[in-house]
């Protein structure tokens, strides 16, 4: 068996969710929770000095899946041809195991009731059987994804398998190679100090905000998506939590 | 002050023509408020619009738009969607067919079926036929307006559309198409053409039909102005015949005179008067605009991913799951006002006002908010301070929005505006503000709601 993989660059993702279409497009998923790629958005950092990162995360299909061994059924399993982790629905009685144990969040059910069925990413084993990429990867419209031989992405992209705010990849070992949020380099220098100091202040309708200190300390509650979440305890929750605020 | 475009002349032709008929605003301002193409062009007083559009949300000042509407003796037109915010004024609604699908009529204001590029070269055209035919009750538009010239008299249909006013409303599609076909057959039996196009033998309707797509080979690149400039003439309209990047025509002219009656420089100057605090001067959106001491945070009025303008607000797919529309507010403005991330807010200007889930965000500059183009003014007639017809549940910007004009003659901002945000209720679990942002058509839901209540009972 080889083991394949993903290599997702955060810096080209923007969201669009056209993985996440694709993906629902090709396997005939209904609308809803049923959502096997999940496209999280944050925001780091305040003015001026804003950061949104977006992650789109499917399974790890990992190298010892945490899923499997918590299946008390054997429904999941690793097929033997490309490494895909994957779920025989026929032994799955939903009772969510799998999600207790998967730190990715990455087995997915339709709804909360008792008993749904447990679904996931496929890895597109069908499309990689014929010789094409999985449909995320190749829907996206900036090439954030690359897939192949997890061997040849780390010789190609080195062995990063997380970013801030994701589990720590040697408890499974995901296929999932990201590539992190470059360092940005202002393409026009300007003095942050300064330009807070001139969005302060407005002539004779006063001060918009006292100091810098408030445009950082917020109380909670206030801005929402400010961190990565991939464990959720509801489907409302994930659906929230995947949703677009690209407007 | 100047008019920029026709939809805004309409809107200010309705706010003063009562004002000019009877008297309070002589004939000099009300040309300059409406714009006049010559000082004796004849001066409306408009008792009947007929609308096949979303004309009342879609342009900035939706309750100058809808105060306009209210003031006609009659309106009727063509919607979609029972609960578009036009409708509401309309006296008769037709249902609209969706023009390039239904039917045979024309489409997008006078296109005809036989389209060529919007584009380049123009070297091809295709053949657009009907993709359904018209469901329920919809019909033709073109027969609606030449029923209308039928009852004008005889000398006006014949006038209008001779071939087809005496078609039945079963055979009217059918008879649209044969005009098609009968262009067709004699372009069809030219036979000089049909060679040069590469046709090897004459297609019939039906093969043209199975691939309407006619192309020219282009031997020569065309370029702009190609044929003028090989014939040795100049291709501008200028009195110098260049380019003049100073023009001779504004020189000449007194531009506020001209049918947009405004102010232009012969040369583009960069010259900042909104400085001086004067409303009349100053930019809508700045903050040196008086206004910005009651209404301090700057607007803007993004596009939506999830609109089409707006086509698509009413899609109940396109709600809570996908996208949650909101006022956009940076984490200091939200802070400094109570506000947290999904809270129930009001947002008003000047002009109008609407209620929002707040979406607080760092991406947005402190001093701005951002309401996203495109949305629904969606009433169920509870009464807002700001708004004669009711609160706006959906929000529209363009209800926020001023159409005020700057002096000069393309002095008109009609996406960006001032407003303050203010909470009115804590947000839910999962960050909404409203229960009926759930579960997808609450416009619909609130308008139709509206009229069984008023005792119209078809849905």
């Amino acid at each position: 068996m080889t083991q394949y993989g993903f290599m997702f660059d955060m810096n080209r993702c923007y969201a669009c969710q056209a993985c996440s279409i694709a993906c629902k497009d090709w396997n005939g998923l209904e609308p809803g929770a049923e959502k096997w790629m999940g496209v999280y958005e944050w925001e780091q950092g305040t003015f001026p000095n804003i950061r949104l990162h977006a992650l789109a995360f499917p399974c790890g299909h990992c190298e010892d899946p945490a899923c499997a061994k918590a299946c008390p059924n054997g429904a999941l399993y690793k097929e033997d041809e490309f490494g895909a982790v994957l779920v025989d629905q026929d032994k799955c009685d939903g009772c969510r195991k799998c999600y207790d144990a998967c730190p990715y969040g990455a087995p997915r059910f339709a709804s909360d009731e008792p008993g749904t069925k447990m679904s996931k990413c496929t890895m597109c084993v069908d499309r990689l059987a014929e010789g094409m990429q999985p449909a995320c990867t190749a829907s996206c419209p900036l090439r954030a994804f690359d897939f192949g031989p997890l061997g040849e992405l780390v010789e190609k992209y080195g062995d990063v398998r997380f970013c801030e705010g994701m589990p720590a990849p040697d408890a499974t070992g995901p296929a999932f190679l990201i590539w992190n949020p470059r360092e940005k380099q202002p393409l026009v220098p300007y003095d942050a100090e300064e330009a807070i100091a001139l969005n302060r202040q407005r002539g004779d309708l006063g001060m918009l905000f006292e100091g810098a200190e408030d445009l950082v300390s917020f109380d909670e509650g206030t801005v929402r998506r400010d961190e990565l979440r991939m464990k959720h305890g509801t489907v409302v929750e994930f659906m929230r939590a995947t949703r677009n605020d690209m407007a | 002050m100047p008019v920029l475009f026709n939809n805004n002349c309409l809107t200010e032709v309705l706010a003063c023509q009562k004002d000019y008929w009877e008297g309070r605003m002589d004939e000099s301002e009300f040309r300059h408020r409406i714009g006049s193409p010559t000082n004796d062009a004849p001066l409306p007083n408009v008792q009947m619009i007929i609308f096949e559009n979303n004309y009342a949300n879609n342009h900035s000042n939706v309750n100058k738009r809808f105060a306009g509407m209210a003031s006609t003796e009659f309106n009727w037109g063509f919607q979609w969607h029972l609960n578009q915010p036009t409708a509401e004024l309309c006296d008769i609604i037709l249902p609209a067919p969706v023009w390039q699908f239904e039917g045979m009529d024309e489409y997008m204001y006078g296109h005809q079926r036989f389209v060529s590029g919007p584009n380049g070269m123009r070297n091809y055209f295709t053949f657009c036929a009907r993709g359904v035919d018209f469901p329920g009750e919809v019909r033709s538009k073109e027969w609606v307006w030449t029923e209308i010239a039928k009852r004008l008299g005889d000398e006006v249909v014949q006038g209008y559309n001779p071939r087809l006013a005496d078609v039945a409303w079963e055979d009217w599609v059918d008879a649209q198409e044969a005009i098609y076909r009968e262009a067709f057959e004699e372009w069809a039996d030219n036979e000089t053409v049909m060679a040069y196009l590469g046709y090897d033998h004459r297609p019939t309707w039906e093969e043209f039909n199975a691939n309407p797509v006619v192309r020219t080979e282009v031997d020569v690149p065309y370029y702009p102005f190609k044929t003028l400039m090989e014939r040795g003439e100049s291709p501008f309209g200028t009195p110098t015949g260049k380019i003049e990047f100073s023009s001779n025509f504004v020189k000449d002219h007194d531009m506020t005179e001209t049918r947009w009656r405004g102010q232009i420089e012969p040369m583009p100057v960069w010259s900042p008067s909104y400085v001086e605090g004067d409303i009349g001067s100053a930019s809508n959106d700045g903050f040196y605009n008086p206004k910005a001491k009651e209404y301090p945070l700057s607007l803007v009025s993004p596009v939506s991913i999830y609109r089409q303008h707006s086509s698509n607000d009413n899609n109940p797919f396109m709600r809570e799951d996908c996208y949650r529309h909101a006022v956009w507010i940076s984490g200091v403005d939200a802070q400094a006002r109570g506000i947290k991330d999904g809270d129930l807010c009001r947002v008003s200007s000047d002009r109008g006002e609407t209620v929002l889930t707040a979406y607080v965000t760092n991406r947005m500059m402190p001093g701005t908010a951002a309401v996203h183009h495109g949305a629904w003014y969606q009433t169920d007639g509870t009464a807002a301070e700001m708004n004669e017809y009711g609160q706006d549940l959906r929000g529209t910007p363009n209800i926020l929005i001023d159409d005020g004009h700057l002096p000069h003659i393309l002095g008109a901002l009609i996406t960006a505006g001032l407003v303050e945000v203010e909470k009115l209720a804590d947000g839910d679990a999962e960050g909404f503000g409203l229960e009926a942002e759930r579960g997808g058509m609450r416009g619909a839901k609130a308008a139709l709601g509206l009229r069984a209540a008023l005792g119209e009972g078809r849905e």
